[in-house]
């Protein structure tokens, strides 16, 4: 029988839609997650070690921390999102075999090129043996952590990851104390870096426990890398626009060397870290309003599409999405927003119990205003990752990164308008990626079904 | 490069092995006087294997069209191309209503400047969402709009492959079906002037239709079962109107409609093709070849009866009917052997199912499942020739089997009654060469086989009829005479003006 007609089947009853779906959550956690441990921890350290070691000393362990942490959330920034993604596609098709062996290659792959770089920094620096070693081992074994995080919270593994930190922080803070009073600014450093490789292997022993495996090594995620480029500059870009400005403070006129290579910045950087610690709650209610009525509603519209319901009701569902998604983020600026005003309007006192000067005040509080625009920033991205929309999260990211670095220089001169340049780069961006979620809500339908893709690469004839 | 003749192939020659492509490769390398190109149109440039014949020295060009891999290209005329849209959305409006006059306006302004709406707007632009969208909520409302949106691309997309692709410069343009390959000589014809002709084996409409109604993969809003029905979903008729409408085309624009038997060229006709450019032109054999195949029948035969099945395995043949009468045969009559000559490839699933069936029934050696096989080495053996078919032309298998001299036993499709009683009055008086059954009817098919098992006087008398008459009648070397006499008919009319005047597009 001659003719084609109509062997174009199958495709028809493709369904690619739920294969996003899960991802965005554990991007959601994989983008807040590492940002705020890094400031819990030293916010912690900072207030508790100060009676063991000189001023000096303290300063010297607190910015290596800072160190290491910036640069491998830069470095690893890149490659965080496409790992996600890799990860969550092989868990959606069930290849869980395929878990073990990229973590492996993974590490691998990271942990030499992060064991050179350091090395490299650290010939700079006129810093004692032992405390280079300390120092580089840190930087790795971070690097790691923040892969093995990924993995695990692709597995869901939420409670475990809890115990872990829980365990691996308390085991820094110890040891970093305790070490610290007999053998000094080296021993503080050894003993943090000796909770940290705790966490770090209680991490790998929780993903080695929770896949299976077969092979040791594959380099099948670099796939995934060469398929969304986009999630990797993204990724990149982000990471280093959090950093940007502060970097900017420490190498700037008013920057201070505490060692060599290693610079702070008084009160840059405690009005930022302080404004930080304002926004959890903001996070908070951010994640669990995303579980509970978000994804629900997100759930329910991809269900209907693939359900064969007519365009009227899936555009019913949408619009109960954009309605949950409002809701959502209402209740975050409302109560962030509150949370926010008391902490400016209390400011003054906190900063005498916190011992600093009156006079930063001000800086203080342009920074925890910013911090607000930030983390409604990140919310937006974070849906907008809901609604694989790629490409807006590279712009977003890189348009972050160039505000800030531009505002900052712009501003930097003037104490009286420091923090400025991070608010007015946090709102910019905010203002956009609001604008881009909107037209990505009106034109939903249209996206997700656009997208799809045609071509019949290895469909079986039959 | 110019050709004589551009071949329209759909999904058969030189890749798939069945009735057209045999056909077509005896028409080319037969005609050694004219050139031809082939363009060959399919689903998927990932689905192609390999090609099954050998392309003919004759065979100056060849090209493929995939309709599903998108020409990733864009127009950038943004001054006509809101004119193109709005004509576009003319015509699809009126395709609604199975109003098809706006096709030739909708082709020149689509082709204009190399194409004003691409494949890839079809697929990427938010003005191709807008234009389905409103004809949803115009007529489709409530109706599943996943499955609605990629029927409209699976619709849209091939015909603006189509328009899109370039067609090779021929003098004489030949579709071997309607459809997309009907499209595409309408296309050519407009393209360089020449005229074109169209040859269809089956009923590409008929052949859609049965398919469409079978197909699961296809939504339908009332009940989804098995068998074919008179109801169709909504979008099931969406699909039937589109190949209406390419049918109507193609019989517009041919100049000369071809098809194998009478039935065929009743259908046609029905369904819009000009009386006047109608003619029949059976298939045909190497008659002799097989006349000397017959010749030393019977020789070296193991004892017992033996009944061959020969054809593709798929779901349009009916095979399995063809496994249920064989157990009831061998109920009656334990001493016949059952083959199944064909090849599985075809449709691998269909295939398992068969032999399971084969298994379940207990026919163990005694149907046997050959594959691909020389056929000049069984047709010698063969008592009788079983076709069970559900859709049919004019089966090569039953002409072959009248030539060499097996009596034949086949459902009523296509043109098997008129291949085994006779077509014209004096045709019908050389008498009967087979048995005719009703389709999807096992006792029926077994109850022939063994009557005709029975008597021997019967298969000698319809072996002699069926030799005569596949001698008269369905000699290869008149089928080749007749397409020449049209081609050089067509090409005198069209050739002098052809010279001067240049594509049209």
């Amino acid at each position: 029988m001659a003719g084609i007609g109509f062997r174009l089947r199958e495709i028809v009853t493709r369904k690619t839609f739920t294969e996003w779906v899960q991802l965005y959550l554990y991007s959601a956690i994989i983008f807040a997650g590492p940002w705020l441990l890094s400031i819990f921890c030293l916010g912690a350290l900072a207030i508790f070690a100060l009676p063991d070691l000189q001023k000096e000393g303290v300063a010297l362990f607190t910015i290596t921390v800072v160190y290491c942490y910036a640069f491998s959330l830069i470095t690893t920034g890149a490659i965080q999102l496409p790992i996600t993604r890799f990860v969550a596609d092989r868990l959606y098709i069930k290849d869980s075999n395929a878990v073990i062996p990229s973590f492996v290659s993974v590490v691998i792959l990271i942990a030499p090129t992060q064991a050179l770089s350091a090395a490299i920094f650290l010939a700079f620096c006129e810093l004692s043996l032992p405390f280079k070693v300390a120092a580089m081992g840190l930087y790795v074994v971070i690097s790691v952590i923040w892969m093995a995080m990924i993995y695990l919270t692709a597995a869901k593994d939420y409670n475990t990851l809890v115990l872990g930190f829980f365990i691996g922080y308390g085991a820094s803070f110890v040891l970093g104390k305790l070490f610290g009073q007999y053998f000094g600014v080296e021993g503080m450093l050894s003993g943090f870096l000796a909770g940290q490789t705790l966490l770090c292997f209680w991490l790998v022993w929780r993903i080695v426990e929770e896949f299976p495996n077969n092979t040791a090594f594959n380099l099948d995620f670099v796939e995934t890398f060469r398929v969304y480029p986009t999630l990797a500059w993204a990724g990149l870009f982000y990471s280093a626009a959090i950093w940007i400005d502060k970097f900017m403070f420490w190498f700037g006129d008013s920057g201070i060397r505490v060692h060599s290579l290693f610079y702070t910045h008084f009160p840059y950087d405690s009005a930022m870290f302080f404004a930080y610690l304002t926004i959890m709650p903001a996070l908070a209610l951010f994640l669990v309003k995303v579980e509970t009525m978000f994804y629900v509603r997100y759930k329910a519209y991809f269900g209907g599409i693939l359900n064969k319901e007519p365009l009227a009701s899936i555009e019913t569902r949408r619009g109960e999405m954009i309605e949950a998604l409002r809701s959502s983020l209402t209740s975050v600026v409302v109560y962030q927003g509150m949370v926010t005003i008391a902490v400016i309007v209390l400011l003054p006192f906190m900063m005498d119990y916190l011992d600093i000067a009156r006079e930063h005040t001000p800086l203080f509080r342009i920074a925890c205003l910013g911090a607000v625009f930030h983390v409604l920033l990140l919310v937006t991205m974070v849906i907008l990752l809901y609604f694989d929309f790629r490409t807006g999260i590279l712009w977003l990211s890189a348009m972050f990164l160039a505000t800030n670095a531009g505002f900052t220089y712009l501003t930097m001169d003037y104490p009286a308008w420091w923090g400025w340049g991070y608010l007015a780069s946090c709102l910019l961006t905010l203002l956009v990626s609001l604008g881009f979620l909107w037209r990505r809500m009106q034109n939903l339908e249209f996206v997700t079904f656009v997208q799809q893709p045609v071509s019949l690469q290895k469909v079986v004839i039959r | 490069m110019r050709s004589d003749i551009c071949l329209i192939m759909e999904g058969s020659y030189p890749y798939v092995v069945g009735g057209v492509s045999t056909w077509t490769h005896h028409l080319i390398r037969s005609l050694p006087e004219f050139t031809f190109s082939i363009v060959y149109v399919g689903v998927s440039k990932h689905q192609v294997q390999r090609m099954e014949y050998k392309l003919p020295e004759n065979v100056n060009q060849f090209h493929e069209i995939y309709l599903l891999d998108p020409v990733v290209v864009r127009s950038s005329n943004r001054r006509f191309k809101r004119a193109a849209w709005r004509e576009l959305e003319l015509f699809i409006d009126d395709l609604q209503r199975g109003d098809t006059s706006r096709f030739d306006l909708v082709c020149e302004v689509l082709t204009r400047d190399g194409g004003l709406i691409t494949p890839y707007d079809i697929l990427y632009s938010k003005r191709f969402w807008n234009v389905i969208t409103d004809l949803y909520r115009k007529y489709f409302n409530n109706l599943s709009f996943i499955d609605y949106f990629w029927t409209c691309r699976f619709l849209l997309l091939p015909l603006f492959q189509l328009l899109y692709s370039p067609v090779p410069e021929a003098s004489l343009y030949h579709a071997t079906c309607t459809g997309y390959a009907g499209l595409l000589g309408a296309l050519g014809k407009k393209a360089y002037g020449s005229p074109c002709v169209l040859t269809e084996h089956g009923i590409y409409t008929k052949e859609r239709m049965i398919e469409i109604s079978q197909a699961p993969y296809i939504y339908n809003e009332v009940v989804v079962d098995y068998v074919p029905r008179a109801e169709l979903g909504l979008l099931q008729k969406v699909w039937m109107s589109k190949f209406s409408m390419l049918a109507q085309i193609a019989y517009q624009e041919s100049d000369q409609i071809v098809t194998l038997y009478e039935g065929n060229q009743r259908t046609q006709i029905e369904h819009g093709a000009d009386p006047d450019k109608c003619v029949l032109v059976p298939n045909g054999i190497d008659v002799a070849r097989y006349a000397a195949l017959g010749d030393n029948r019977g020789n070296g035969k193991a004892p017992g009866y033996h009944v061959c099945y020969v054809g593709r395995i798929s779901p349009i043949k009916d095979v399995k009917t063809y496994i249920r009468a064989a157990r009831i045969v061998l109920d009656q009559n334990p001493d016949v052997t059952f083959y199944v000559l064909g090849t599985p490839d075809e449709d691998v699933e269909y295939y398992e199912e068969c032999r399971a069936l084969a298994e379940l029934m207990d026919l163990g050696d005694r149907l046997r499942f050959m594959g691909n096989v020389d056929m000049s080495e069984y047709y010698p053996l063969a008592d009788l020739v079983v076709l069970t078919s559900v859709s049919e032309a004019q089966p090569f298998v039953v002409i072959e089997a009248m030539a060499v001299g097996i009596p034949v036993v086949a459902t009523n499709v296509g043109a098997c009654a008129e291949l085994l009683f006779g077509g014209s009055d004096e045709d019908k008086r050389l008498g009967e060469a087979g048995v005719v059954t009703n389709v999807n009817s096992p006792e029926e098919t077994a109850t022939a086989i063994v009557k005709l098992l029975a008597s021997e006087g019967r298969r000698e008398r319809m072996s002699r009829i069926g030799r005569e008459r596949s001698f008269k009648y369905y000699q290869r070397q008149s089928v080749i005479n007749r397409y020449k006499a049209i081609y050089r008919n067509l090409m005198a009319q069209g050739g002098p003006q052809d010279e001067h005047a240049g594509p049209m597009v």
